[in-house]
C-alpha cells in the first residue's frame, strides 16, 4: 500500500455514529456571556501595551514633575526678592534689633544689629545724641563686586577725612579675585549718621552693628573731680604762703600739693580722653569680595528648570524601578523557573504517557 | 478554515463580532466528525472515541464561556478540549493498568472494536504510539496545519513536521512488514 493510499484512506474515517451525535445535540445550550465580565487578556499582548503605557506614565509624571516644580520655584524666588527696589528682606534676615537701656542720670546704652546671609541691607545708623558725649561705635560688612575693592576701600577714606575724620588703621588683601579690606575710622559723632549711609552705598550691606554708650556722666564726674582738685590745690598753695607754717607741716603740704597735682594731671587727661572718645566715633568698615559661587547666583530659565526637575524626577523612578528590580528579580526568576519547569515536567509526562499507549 | 476571528478590538467591532459568533449547538453539529475522527486515531478505540467525544463537547459546553474566536478557530478549541479529555483518560488507564497489574487481571488482553479501517491499516496504526497516532490524526485526518498542529501540541513547528514524517515512515514500514 502507497502512502497515498494510507492517506486516502484515513481521510475517509467514518464520521460520528448517530448515537454520539443524538448526545450532542441533546445538550442544552450555554448560559449566555455576562455583559459585566471582565474581556480575557493575552499576557504577550497585554504585555506589548503595558510596557509601553508604563513608560509614558513615568515619562508623564516626570514631566508633570517637573512643569510643577518649576513653578513653584519661581514663585519662591519671586517671594524672596521682596518688593522694596531691589532690596531683599529673606525669612532668615534678622529685623532690626534695638536695646535702649537708660542708665544711671539719663545715661544711655543702645546697640543695633542689622544682619543678613547674602542679602544687601539698607544700612540704619543710629543718631547719637546732639546734647550728651557718647561713645559711638559702627561696624559694616559691605559686599562689593569684583575689582571694586580697592575703589571701595580708598572712597572710604576719603569719606572718613571729608566729614573731618580720619583713618585709624587699613587692613587689605587682595588675593587673586577676591579680597577683603578692613578699615577703622575716626569720624566726629556728629557726623557719623552721615557718613555709615555713604559708606553703605559703596556696595551691599550684609551686616550692620551700632553700638552707642553714655559718657556724659563719666565726663562729668571727671570734670567734679577736676574742679575739686584744682580747689584742693589752690588751698594749699594759699597755706604754703604763709611764713609762719612750720617746716614739717609745710613738707606734709608740699608732699600733698604734688600729689594733688598728679592726680589733676591724670584726671584732666581721662577726662579729655573721654570727650575726644565721645566725639570721635569708631566706624569699622569691612569690605569683601564673595566667591563667585555665592556672588552670583545663576538664575536659569524656566524651561532649563523644568527639564532638571523633570530628569531629576526620572532619575529617582528609574532608580526604584532599579531597586524592585533588584529585590523583586530574583523571585521573579525562580518563579519563572519554578513555572517552566512544571510546565516542561507535565509535557514529558504527557510524551510519556502517550508513547505507553 | 472557519475561523470566526475578530481582527479588531474596539467594542463595536467585538459587539459585531459576537453577534456574529457562532452558537455553540452549530459548531458542535459542524465540528463532531472531526472531534470524533481525531480521537478515533488517537484512542485508536471507537467506543473510547464516542465516549470522550460527549465528554469533550459537556466539557467544551461548560468553558464556551472562555473560549476567545480571536484566538483560534472553533475547530483547533474542541481538539485542544479532546486532547485534555484523551489524555485525562490515558492517566487513568495507566493507573488502572497498574492497579490490574498487581491484582493480575487478565481482562487487559480484549481486542478493542473495529474502527472502520482497512485491517492491515489497523494493525500498523494500532503498533504506532499515541503521539504517533494523534500527529497523523491532526495532520493528516482533520488537515490541519503545520503551525496549528503544533501549537495544539505544545511542540514547535519543525518538531510537529519531524514527527509527523517518522509517524507516517513508521506506520508504511508497520503495513510493508505485515505484506
Amino acid at each position: 500500500m502507497t502512502t497515498d493510499a494510507i492517506l486516502t484512506e484515513l481521510r475517509a474515517l467514518p464520521g460520528a455514529p448517530d448515537r454520539l451525535r443524538e448526545r450532542v445535540r441533546a445538550l442544552p445550550e450555554p448560559k449566555p456571556r455576562p455583559g459585566w465580565a471582565l474581556p480575557s487578556f493575552d499576557v504577550r499582548r497585554s504585555l506589548l501595551v503595558l510596557a509601553p503605557a508604563i513608560v509614558a506614565l513615568g515619562v508623564g509624571a516626570a514631566a508633570l514633575h517637573g512643569v510643577l516644580s518649576g513653578e513653584t520655584t519661581q514663585r519662591g524666588e519671586a517671594t524672596a526678592r521682596g518688593v522694596g527696589g531691589g532690596t531683599v528682606l529673606t525669612n532668615r534676615a534678622l529685623a532690626p534689633e534695638v536695646g535702649a537701656v537708660p542708665a544711671q542720670h539719663g545715661a544711655l546704652r543702645a546697640t543695633t544689629t542689622l544682619q543678613s546671609f547674602g542679602a544687601a541691607l539698607a544700612p540704619q545708623p543710629l543718631p547719637p545724641s546732639a546734647t550728651r558725649l557718647n561713645r559711638y561705635e559702627a561696624w559694616l560688612r559691605v559686599k562689593v563686586e569684583r575689582d571694586e575693592l580697592a575703589r571701595a576701600a580708598t572712597r572710604a577714606m576719603q569719606i572718613a577725612r571729608g566729614y573731618g575724620g580720619y583713618v585709624a588703621s587699613v587692613d587689605m588683601n587682595t588675593p587673586g579675585r577676591r579680597g577683603r579690606a578692613y578699615l577703622i575710622l575716626r569720624i566726629p559723632v556728629t557726623k557719623v549718621e552721615d557718613a555709615v549711609l555713604r559708606l553703605g552705598t559703596l556696595g551691599a550691606v550684609t551686616a550692620q552693628h551700632v553700638r552707642i554708650q553714655d559718657l556724659q556722666r563719666q565726663a562729668d564726674l571727671l570734670q567734679q573731680k577736676i574742679l575739686s582738685l584744682r580747689t584742693r590745690i589752690a588751698k594749699l598753695e594759699q597755706q604754703l604762703q604763709s611764713p609762719s607754717l612750720p617746716a614739717d607741716e609745710r613738707l606734709r603740704l608740699e608732699y600733698e600739693l604734688q600729689q594733688a597735682k598728679a592726680v589733676l594731671a591724670r584726671v584732666a587727661k581721662a577726662h579729655s580722653t573721654t570727650v575726644r572718645e565721645g566725639t570721635l566715633a569708631t566706624v569699622s568698615a569691612t569690605f569683601f569680595v564673595p566667591q563667585s559661587a555665592a556672588a552670583k547666583p545663576h538664575h536659569q530659565g524656566r524651561v532649563v528648570r523644568t527639564l532638571k526637575s523633570a530628569g531629576s524626577f526620572l532619575v529617582d523612578e528609574l532608580t526604584w524601578l532599579l531597586y524592585a528590580l533588584i529585590v523583586a528579580g530574583p523571585i521573579a526568576v525562580l518563579a519563572a523557573f519554578a513555572v517552566l519547569g512544571a510546565r516542561a515536567g507535565r509535557r514529558r509526562a504527557d510524551r510519556r504517557l502517550l508513547e505507553e499507549h | 478554515m472557519d475561523d470566526v476571528n475578530a481582527a479588531t478590538t474596539t467594542v463595536p467591532a467585538r459587539r459585531a463580532s459576537a453577534e456574529r459568533a457562532p452558537s455553540f449547538a452549530s459548531v458542535a453539529e459542524r465540528h463532531l466528525d472531526d472531534v470524533y475522527r481525531y480521537l478515533l486515531v488517537f484512542t485508536r478505540d471507537a467506543q473510547l472515541a464516542e465516549e470522550l467525544a460527549a465528554e469533550t463537547f459537556e466539557r467544551a459546553l461548560r468553558a464556551w464561556r472562555r473560549f476567545d474566536p480571536r484566538r483560534s478557530s472553533p475547530r483547533t478549541w474542541l481538539c485542544t478540549v479532546a486532547r485534555s479529555a484523551a489524555l485525562d483518560h490515558f492517566r487513568a488507564e495507566t493507573r488502572r493498568t497498574r492497579r490490574e497489574q498487581l491484582a493480575a487481571d487478565p481482562q487487559r488482553d480484549v481486542e478493542p472494536p473495529d474502527v472502520g479501517l482497512s485491517p492491515q491499516l489497523d494493525r500498523a496504526l494500532r503498533s504506532l504510539s499515541a503521539a504517533d497516532r494523534e500527529v497523523i490524526a491532526l495532520r493528516v485526518v482533520l488537515d490541519l496545519d503545520a503551525e496549528t498542529a503544533a501549537r495544539l501540541l505544545r511542540i514547535s513547528t519543525t518538531a510537529c513536521t519531524t514527527r509527523l514524517n517518522r509517524a507516517l515512515q513508521r506506520l508504511e514500514e508497520r503495513m510493508t512488514d505485515d505484506d
